[in-house]
């Protein structure tokens, strides 16, 4: 004999008895009304809330400008161009570090506006360069929980005018980023990274004393990742401001 | 059969489930690893608004040649915001009036007070002051056109000249910088030198898309400048200032620039050959003098 019915209850005087074939659609539903619900509530922000964006990165790896060519051209009629003097060298790569961190590094650091970047340009491009804020800077990701540096190259040419002096320089600069997302959390950190791929021909001229942003061609590549390695930052990091004094020398 | 159809319910169940969860659910991972989520760019240089004067002036010093008397003269007028401008080619002979020294042959003016007077005197004749003079000379040109690699130039009809050295065919020519400077200097051409002036104002032009065709960034800017620092004497620009023209230059469409030569006529003044100046160049100074540009001529 075949049992018709694989389960029976008795409830009030009732009896409820069940096929197969109905337990196991009744089953199925109440999985899918379950799984729907709680997928909505989800999406309509029943995600459990993230902890406000962390002030100031926790975590910080500097790469410090390596030029990698230097190009002189021009000079004294009728001679032939000089090299580029180390101390020359070291100052243009300075004035360039200097930019990079007020415009890009300190405020995803502290997640502050970017304050000293327009003292980096002359007076000049000044205007221009607050109007082009959300290209020249990187505030938009900030705060960031870590910032590394993949790498921070540039190749200079030097025009040297007919007095012999360096007039202009031409920087093709190439900086690239990786960056913890603002929002993201401890237990996420691994998959809210951004690489951020920032290539930029800056003009710079000798302007009260420092060599100052006259021209910029700027193009940021920003790159969601959901893979960003740990190891890409140091971590823990031990002392943020030695390395950070350490990329600006 | 029974217990088949309880698997059909169950597995359309799962199928359903698996399509509303798929709805909500985030892409695979190895879909969307890596994706582009912004590019943002901003580009800025400085460059002038306003039209803008050069006076281009190219003179016969060499070894063994006394003096320095314009042998090319050409006032070159730029529109930044119309993108257009004028090369007005002025034959070396125009008789005209030289601040301090009376009537002369233009050229001598450069003899008598170098790129200064040269300026004050194309005011003199235009109504129109060049805010800067660069000046080179035979060497400057021929090893300036040599560093940039040559210049191609459409050769307008064929010259074969002894004196000038000047032997093209009627086609585009990639010349060195001798061969520049013969075609500039040939006045064995119909026309004679009122077309010898267009030609170097051809050359210039040429040039001019040659450096637009090798290279415009700020870095070929750069070295071109250089390359002009070492063989032309700029007066009274700053490096900034040049650059920005510079920028200025490489930026202007070549066939956006009118090549024109000073209407005039042959005369003679002292027992000696003379371009004079046509009464329609006034109104010609006056179209150019607002905005740098030719709208009537």
């Amino acid at each position: 004999m075949v049992h018709r019915h694989c389960c029976a209850w008795q409830a009030g005087g009732v009896r409820i008895r069940l096929r197969k074939r109905h337990l196991a659609a009744l089953v199925a539903l109440l999985l899918v009304a379950g799984v729907t619900g709680a997928l909505l509530v989800i999406r309509r922000g029943g995600e459990p809330e993230l902890p406000p964006p962390v002030p100031v990165a926790t975590a910080y790896r500097a790469a410090p400008l390596d030029i990698t060519k230097v190009t002189v051209v021009g000079g004294r009629p009728g001679t032939r161009p000089r090299t580029l003097g180390s101390g020359l060298r070291r100052e243009l790569a300075a004035a360039i570090e200097r930019h990079l961190q007020a415009a890009v590094d300190e405020p995803l650091l502290s997640g502050k506006r970017a304050r000293a970047y327009e003292k980096t340009f002359t007076a000049t491009a000044r205007p221009r360069a607050r109007h082009d804020r959300g290209v020249l800077t990187d505030e938009a990701l900030a705060p960031a929980t870590a910032v590394a540096r993949r790498g921070a190259t540039a190749e200079l040419t030097v025009l040297v005018g007919p007095d012999g002096k360096p007039a202009i320089v031409s920087a093709e600069v190439r900086l690239r980023l990786a960056v913890i997302a603002p929002r993201a959390t401890a237990a996420d950190r691994a998959t809210e990274g951004f690489e951020v791929d920032r290539r930029a021909t800056l003009v710079l001229v000798p302007e009260r004393g420092e060599w100052r942003v006259e021209a910029y061609d700027v193009v940021v590549r920003t790159q969601r990742t959901r893979a960003l390695p740990l190891d890409a930052f140091l971590w823990p990091f031990p002392d943020l401001t030695t390395d950070r004094n350490d990329a600006a020398r | 059969m029974r217990s088949h159809r309880a698997l059909r319910a169950l597995a359309v169940s799962v199928t359903v489930l698996l399509g509303v969860a798929g709805r909500f659910l985030p892409a695979p991972a190895e879909r969307a690893a890596i994706r582009i989520d912004k590019v943002r760019a901003a580009s800025y240089e400085p460059r002038p608004d306003g039209v803008v004067f050069v006076l281009v002036v190219g003179n016969d010093y060499r070894p063994g040649v006394d003096g320095k008397r314009a042998d090319a003269i050409h006032l070159v007028g730029v529109n930044p915001k119309q993108g257009r401008g004028t090369m007005l080619n002025i034959p070396r002979d125009t008789w005209v009036a030289i601040p301090g020294w009376g009537m002369n042959k233009i050229n001598a003016a450069n003899t008598f007070g170098g790129p200064d007077l040269m300026a004050r005197t194309i005011r003199s004749l235009t109504g129109i002051m060049p805010d800067f003079v660069v000046m080179t000379d035979f060497g400057g040109f021929t090893s300036m056109v040599d560093e940039l690699h040559g210049v191609r130039v459409p050769v307008p009809f064929p010259m074969d000249d002894a004196n000038s050295g000047a032997r093209f065919p009627a086609r585009r020519v990639k010349m060195s910088g001798a061969e520049a400077l013969a075609f500039s200097r040939n006045r064995h051409i119909p026309g004679g030198d009122f077309r010898r002036s267009q030609h170097q104002g051809l050359v210039i032009l040429s040039a001019l898309a040659e450096l637009r065709h090798d290279g415009r960034t700020p870095a070929d800017t750069l070295h071109y400048l250089g390359v002009l620092y070492r063989h032309a004497e700029v007066q009274g620009v700053t490096p900034r200032e040049l650059y920005a023209l510079g920028r200025l230059a490489l930026s202007l469409d070549p066939r956006r620039v009118r090549n024109v030569v000073l209407p005039g006529g042959i005369g003679q003044a002292g027992g000696q050959s003379i371009v004079t100046v046509a009464p329609t160049a006034q109104g010609l100074f006056a179209d150019l003098r607002d905005d740098g540009v030719l709208q009537r001529h």
